[in-house]
């Protein structure tokens, strides 16, 4: 891997609809949050260059909509991720208990190389709020019994901790790029199709 | 049946002459007679199918003895038709034929007078024509094609077009058959036949090709295969027919409904429909051109097209005649000029006051057939030059009759009179009161109650009738004072305009409106606007007061989709100040929990939050219903079916008009994410507020081609500001039709359902577990045959939903099912265990087993994994299952639908036992443990129950003897096929040897027990008396008898029709030779409650089993009882060379599959 080379990360994030995906992009983005956006509507991305280590890497931040509906546009951008951030809100158990569901979805869609590996990143957002209801400690736990996976608890709202984790996710998400590229597609589990006809070879108008 | 004269030269031949006199031949055809099939039957069969011909298989033919020439001129699918005709022939016309001297002038004759015949009939049946009659051929074609493809009567055959097939690059001549689920292509050429069925769903793509090996052709394809067909007669209404055939099959995927004929709108469009061949077909019609003339006025969609006609209308702001076409359906009169877009008038019926002739009016000669047409709203319309004037106003006059003018007053300033109307005024009261609702209203009259206990206020639930534009103020805007100068002007303009062209619903729809819509809608006329041209207006006024109900119900009815409202509520429009405050929210609230009441699976919460910025709840409401039911169909279901669609068709319309900048944009790969954005939210959520709203007031005016206009538009020239965009959208893209749209739609709806239907086989597919020992190809087989079975049966495609996540969480996706007819077709033809007499008792046990939330419906994960265990190699595991099946669900032994309940019942308290039993063990692992484990623990608990699973890691409990005769026998029945006397040997070396063993230990227990406190002494003393009842005999064993007997077993097995005796004999055998009756089917089902007290002591976890399972060997040990364990039932058969072989045998299951695939290709739906 040349130094010079100009690096595109693609981290992806994930986690039920509410717990604050988008506003913790925007935090990081562009270091403000508002109460004023709105639902994200199946994906959008943003992206920011930063230092990792001493070298100018861009990244390109995918949220997405937490919402089932949206599920089956998945196969599209996980591919090729280079780290997935799960976010839940430490407010709500249950945006706590769906990361599971999160994980597993994106190893399926993704189908990196090396599940046991890819690097994920936990946040616990909303740490502002009074009425927490999911322990630090179960959290780490969690984390823990996912191969250590590294966890933050932050506030998109406060700026707590959002700088940090995402550098973190920036630095993780590196070291599996320079990985990645030793192989570079993601082959489907079970080729169910053989849709490799040419995909538009008549227009009809 | 007389035809028109047609010269054939070949009178012989294929045909036998039955009678003949000096002029006529009556002949049939050869091979239609009788059933054996003589060579020259497949001769002709053959023939028959190259021609386009299938001629029936009696005619008449006219010769003169002087000529060669012989003519048709009567053909009949009976010998009684024909014979009517030849009579009639022979009394009318010979004689004077006779008298002819000439006989070219006996022809001319001939022919004349059949020509005249035919004619006449013609007339009549024209004349008597009702919708249900399918012409005679039709009838016949139809009753062959199902014949051959074994079709039910409820398959109706809709076309068939004469073409021909290319199968390993020959082309076969042959019929193609279109029909409701399929087509179908048979061919039939020298003895050989070509069979090809497509069912539609499985459909990818269809287009027309012109491959260097397929001239010319229209290639279909599945996920298998590419099917070509060409020289199709016309190939253009083939085509447009597949196409929408298979687009209703897409629907279906959707919607799960199922194909209807339309009856109603039959009778409409056949009044004046040439004689076509199916009555489908014409339905099929009918419906296309509904759905093109509802499209075109953006009318409801229960809107039924009656009929056209040419004819001009007077555009009194320009002074002079319009030519166009004058549409009459059930509720509207509309007008669409020549010239696109040049001028159009919708005019609903309700707003009619009279149809009058006029003819010779004074001073304008010009007026001729023309129809007066008046309207409440100050409007009125001259339709001049009318085709078939008289039939359209007398037509009319009875709709006019039947509509029921609604009194209710209309919202926003849209003038209503009281209606003088000269037809309508017989009406009664109570007719008017049409109930508000369908089906659904029934839910309505339960909100009362529920209203308690749902957080809605009063106040909360009260509707605001007013936009909130007026309430609160307008987001702050830069250029305050310019925008309220430019407001007021374009509002001048628009009254100028309403005066010049009339003023609501029925006003002159023309270019000048078009532009002055593109320049930008005042605010206060957005309402008016935005109903008017989307059609919603139609729905409001039909449906007075239906929306405040919704709103209730709506909001009592909680659920997911309140959940997901609640949640977006304030990420809506939040940077508006109308949504700032309790009040915006509220009425978003209420309106979208009244539109999800009326549509659950929608959400779209920032296109309703503009609405309500401009109109009121109730506009809102019925605007968001004309957006997501006809504009943007499928858009907001939950799957975003229509916004995928349009993101194929925009990606196509950027590819035939940007070739540049789609290879860009495929090569960056985000197009598609981009653009689903933009569909979804109008643009909302991605331009500036005020642009997009000026993009929706296009959007309701010309439809959904604006959306693509602008999309196409944003991609070339992001920059632009607004104003320009849309200008410049009209001015590069204005190619971009709707029809278009609607075409492209069509096309990448198919590819999209597809696609959707490949991510829930794949989803299908991820459900299964490591635990399953398939193979990839077994796998793919049976997803393919599962999903082959989801439309073939109701209860398959009601619940598509399983959760999914390994993990065990909340998310859930939607996964294939398989109810018990499909699981057991699989069972049967697929596993070595479905040949057997008990295959019916043991595939409903099994499936009992596998079905463990009691839903009927089975996970496509249980079934893969029990296929993996009965078609794999391990035969412990194997018949492991079988053991625990025996204890758990035992097969019933004869009737199996009487035996169900009694086994669920009892499955039931055998996993509420074995949880409690496992509660118990909790405490001393919490000592131990720390918390993660103890909720490891718990969660296990949960697992344990909804995982059929668990008897595979845990420890199998005992048998009694009940249970073993059942399991023995079950085993006995896979063998019964058998020949080789030498299995039978064993099979009775077996049982005896494992009944002995469970003898025994009842006697050695029966010792042990002596020496056990008193109680249990006597309980089990109970227990033994209660056994002594049910089985008198004691069992003891024999060397001698043995022999003997299983010499009988060997002899008598030869005859295997007799298996149940048979079997019955090794089993008395082993009972001391007792009589057969002996062996009574109540000690079968006895077994139950026998069952329920060992589960107690025995089950328990094999973790915790040093400690426990002494406890449990204790607690056996006082009851004396015959007993077996698994590991006696595995030892024993393991010893048997020739009984183990059939539990080691592996089964391809793949190949099974797809036999079973194959032939159920043409069972279908009843
Ligand atoms: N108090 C607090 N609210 C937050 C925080 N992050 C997001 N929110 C709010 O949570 C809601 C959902 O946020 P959003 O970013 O749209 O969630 P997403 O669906 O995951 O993208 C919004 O109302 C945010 O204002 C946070 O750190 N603290
Ligand atoms: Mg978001």
């Amino acid at each position: 891997m040349s130094s010079n080379k100009k690096l595109l990360l693609k981290v992806i994030i994930l986690g039920d609809s509410g717990v604050g995906k988008t506003s913790l992009m925007n935090q990081f983005v562009n270091k403000k949050f508002s109460n004023q956006y709105k639902a994200t509507i199946g994906a959008d991305f943003l992206t920011k260059e930063v230092m990792v280590d001493d070298r100018l890497v861009t990244m390109q931040i995918w949220d997405t909509a937490g919402q089932e509906r949206f599920q089956s546009l998945g196969v599209a951008f996980y591919r090729g991720a280079d780290c997935c951030v799960l976010v839940y809100d430490v407010t709500t158990p249950n945006s706590f208990k769906s990361l599971d569901s999160w994980r597993d979805e994106f190893l399926i869609q993704a189908s990196p190389r090396d599940p046991d590996h890819f690097p994920f990143v936990v946040l616990g957002n909303k740490i502002d709020l009074e009425n927490r209801s999911v322990s630090t400690k179960r959290a780490q736990q969690w984390c823990h019994s996912k191969n250590e996976v590294p966890y933050f608890e932050t506030s998109a709202k406060e700026a707590v901790n959002v700088e940090l984790a995402f550098q973190t996710i920036a630095r993780n998400a590196l070291a599996q790029e320079s990985e990645a590229d030793v192989y570079n597609e993601f082959p489907d589990q079970i080729k169910l199709t053989n849709d490799n006809k040419a995909k538009q070879d008549s227009c009809s108008c | 049946m007389w035809v028109k004269p047609s010269e054939v030269l070949v009178a012989e031949g294929f045909w036998s002459t039955e009678q003949q006199n000096t002029f006529f031949l009556l002949q049939q055809r050869k091979g239609t007679q009788g059933s054996s099939r003589s060579f020259s039957g497949l001769i002709v069969g053959t023939i028959d199918s190259v021609f386009d011909t299938k001629p029936p298989p009696f005619r008449i033919l006219h010769q003169t003895p002087s000529s060669e020439v012989y003519y048709t001129i009567s053909i009949a699918l009976n010998k009684d038709d024909v014979i009517k005709d030849w009579d009639w022939l022979e009394k009318n016309i010979l004689s004077i034929l006779a008298s002819f001297d000439n006989d070219d002038d006996a022809t001319d004759f001939v022919l004349c007078k059949i020509s005249s015949l035919v004619a006449n009939d013609a007339a009549d049946s024209d004349n008597l024509k009702l919708p249900d009659l399918d012409s005679d051929t039709f009838r016949s074609v139809s009753l062959t094609f199902r014949k051959n493809f074994g079709m039910p009567e409820t398959e109706k055959l809709v076309n068939y077009y004469s073409c021909s097939y290319w199968q390993n690059r020959v082309p076969r001549q042959g019929w193609m058959y279109l029909t409701i689920n399929h087509l179908c292509f048979y061919a039939f050429l020298i003895g050989k036949e070509t069979k090809i069925i497509i069912r539609w769903r499985d459909v990818t793509r269809i287009d027309c090709t012109n491959a260097l090996f397929f001239p010319d052709s229209i290639r279909i394809s599945t996920r298998d295969q590419d099917h070509y067909f060409s020289m199709v007669l016309r190939k253009k209404e083939t085509f447009d027919l597949i196409q929408q055939l298979v687009n209703i099959a897409m629907k279906q995927l959707i919607s799960d409904e199922e194909y209807k004929e339309d009856e109603e709108l039959l009778k409409k469009s056949s009044i004046n429909t040439p004689t076509k061949p199916s009555f489908l077909k014409r339905d099929l019609d009918a419906r296309a051109h509904t759905e093109s003339y509802k499209n075109m006025f953006r009318l409801p969609s229960d809107e039924k097209l009656d009929g056209s006609t040419q004819c001009l209308i007077w555009a009194p702001y320009k002074k002079n005649f319009v030519s166009g076409i004058l549409y009459i359906s059930s509720n509207f009169i509309c007008f669409g000029s020549k010239v696109n877009n040049l001028l159009s008038v919708v005019c609903p019926l309700r707003h009619v006051q009279s149809v009058e002739k006029l003819d010779n009016v004074k001073g304008h000669v010009s007026i001729k057939q023309a129809l007066f047409v008046s309207t409440n709203q100050s409007n009125q319309f001259l339709f001049n030059e009318v085709g078939d004037r008289d039939f359209v106003c007398d037509k009319l006059s009875e709709m006019l009759g039947k509509t029921i003018f609604n009194k209710e007053a209309l919202p926003d300033g849209l003038s209503v009179f009281a209606r003088r109307r000269s037809r309508s005024n017989s009406l009664n009261e109570d007719q008017q009161q049409i109930p508000f609702l369908t089906l659904r209203s029934l839910s309505i009259s339960k909100t009362p109650d529920n209203e308690e206990s749902s957080s809605v206020s009063p106040i909360d639930s009260q509707p605001i009738s007013v936009p909130l534009r007026t309430i609160v103020q307008s987001p702050s805007s830069p250029v305050e004072e310019n925008y309220e100068a430019l407001e007021e002007l374009k509002e001048k303009k628009w009254k100028k305009h309403f005066s010049d062209f009339g003023e609501g619903v029925t006003l002159f729809r023309t270019v000048e409106t078009h532009y002055l819509v593109i320049e930008g809608v005042p605010d206060s006329v957005r309402p008016k606007i935005w109903l008017i041209f989307s059609g919603a207006i139609h729905d409001l006024e039909a449906n007075p007061g239906y929306y405040e109900k919704a709103a209730l119900a709506g909001l009592a009815q909680g659920g997911p989709a309140n959940e997901e409202i609640e949640r977006d509520l304030h990420r809506s429009l939040p940077e508006h100040p109308a949504f700032q405050n309790e009040m915006g929210i509220a009425a978003l609230r209420r309106v979208l929990c009244a539109y999800a009441w009326r549509n659950p699976a929608i959400a779209m919460n920032i296109v309703a939050s503009v609405l309500l910025v401009y109109c009121s709840e109730e506009e809102s409401f019925w605007l968001l219903a004309a957006l997501s039911e006809r504009l943007l169909p499928d858009y907001y279901n939950n799957k975003v079916v229509g916004a995928l669609v349009d993101q194929g068709v925009l990606e196509e319309l950027i590819f035939c008009r940007m070739p540049d900048l789609h290879e860009k944009l495929d090569n960056l790969g985000i197009i598609s994410l981009i653009s689903l954005s933009w569909f979804l939210s109008l643009f909302l959520s991605v331009m500036a507020y005020e642009a997009a709203v000026n993009v929706m007031d296009c959007f309701f005016y010309d439809g959904a081609r604006v959306v693509f206009m602008i999309a196409l538009a944003v991609l070339k020239a992001n920059e632009n500001e607004l104003q320009e965009l849309i200008e410049f959208a009209y001015r590069n893209f204005n190619n971009v039709s709707n029809s278009e749209v609607e075409r492209l739609r069509l096309k990448h709806r198919l590819r999209v359902v597809q696609s959707l239907e490949d991510i829930l086989m794949r989803n299908t597919l991820r459900t299964v577990g490591p635990e399953c020992t398939l193979g990839d190809d077994d796998l793919k087989e049976l997803v393919i045959y599962v999903r082959s079975r989801q439309s073939l049966e109701s209860p398959d495609k009601e619940v598509r939903h399983t959760t999914v996540s390994l993990g065990g969480t909340s998310m859930s996706q939607d996964c294939y099912t398989v109810s018990f007819n499909t699981f057991k077709n699989i069972f049967l033809k697929v596993t070595p265990w479905g040949n057997s007499d008990r295959s019916d008792a043991l595939s409903m046990s099994i499936f009992n087993l596998l079905d463990i939330d009691g839903s009927h419906l089975l996970s496509f994960r249980s079934v893969s994994w029990v296929l993996g265990v009965i078609c794999g190699k391990d035969f412990a595991r194997k018949l492991r299952f079988l053991y625990y099946l025996h204890l758990a669900f035992p097969p019933a032994p004869e009737d199996p639908s009487k035996y169900l309940e009694e086994t669920a019942v009892e499955a039931e308290d055998f996993f509420v036992e074995m949880e409690e039993n496992k509660k118990q063990n909790g405490p001393s692992q919490l000592l131990e443990n720390n918390m993660i484990a103890s909720i490891a623990t718990i969660s296990k608990f949960k697992h344990s129950r909804s995982d059929f699973r668990t008897f595979e890691k845990n420890y199998i409990r005992k048998m009694n003897q009940d249970s073993f005769i059942n399991l023995w026998r079950t085993v006995y029945s896979f063998f019964a096929h058998e020949t080789n006397e030498e299995i039978f040997c064993s099979l009775s070396r077996v049982g005896t040897l494992l009944l002995q063993t469970g003898e025994a230990g009842r006697k050695f227990r029966h010792s042990l027990s002596a020496e056990a406190p008193k109680e249990v002494e006597e309980a089990s003393k109970e227990v033994e008396e209660a056994s002594k009842e049910e089985e008198p005999n004691t069992i003891t064993f024999n060397e001698d008898h043995f022999s003997e007997i299983s010499n009988n077993v060997c002899a008598s097995s030869s005859c295997t029709d007799d298996d149940e005796k048979s079997f019955v004999k090794v089993m008395s055998f082993n009972s001391e030779l007792k009589a057969e009756d002996e062996v009574d089917q109540n000690e079968f089902q006895n077994v139950s409650k026998t069952d329920e007290e060992d589960v107690e002591e025995e089950l328990i976890e094999e973790t915790t089993s040093n400690v426990t399972e002494q406890i449990s060997v204790m607690s056996e040990e006082d009851e004396p009882e015959w007993k077996i364990s698994f590991d006696h039932f595995v030892a024993n058969i393991a010893n048997e060379e020739l009984i183990l072989e059939f539990f080691e045998k592996y089964v391809k299951v793949a190949e099974r599959i797809k036999n079973l695939r194959d032939q159920n290709e043409h069972i279908l739906p009843s």
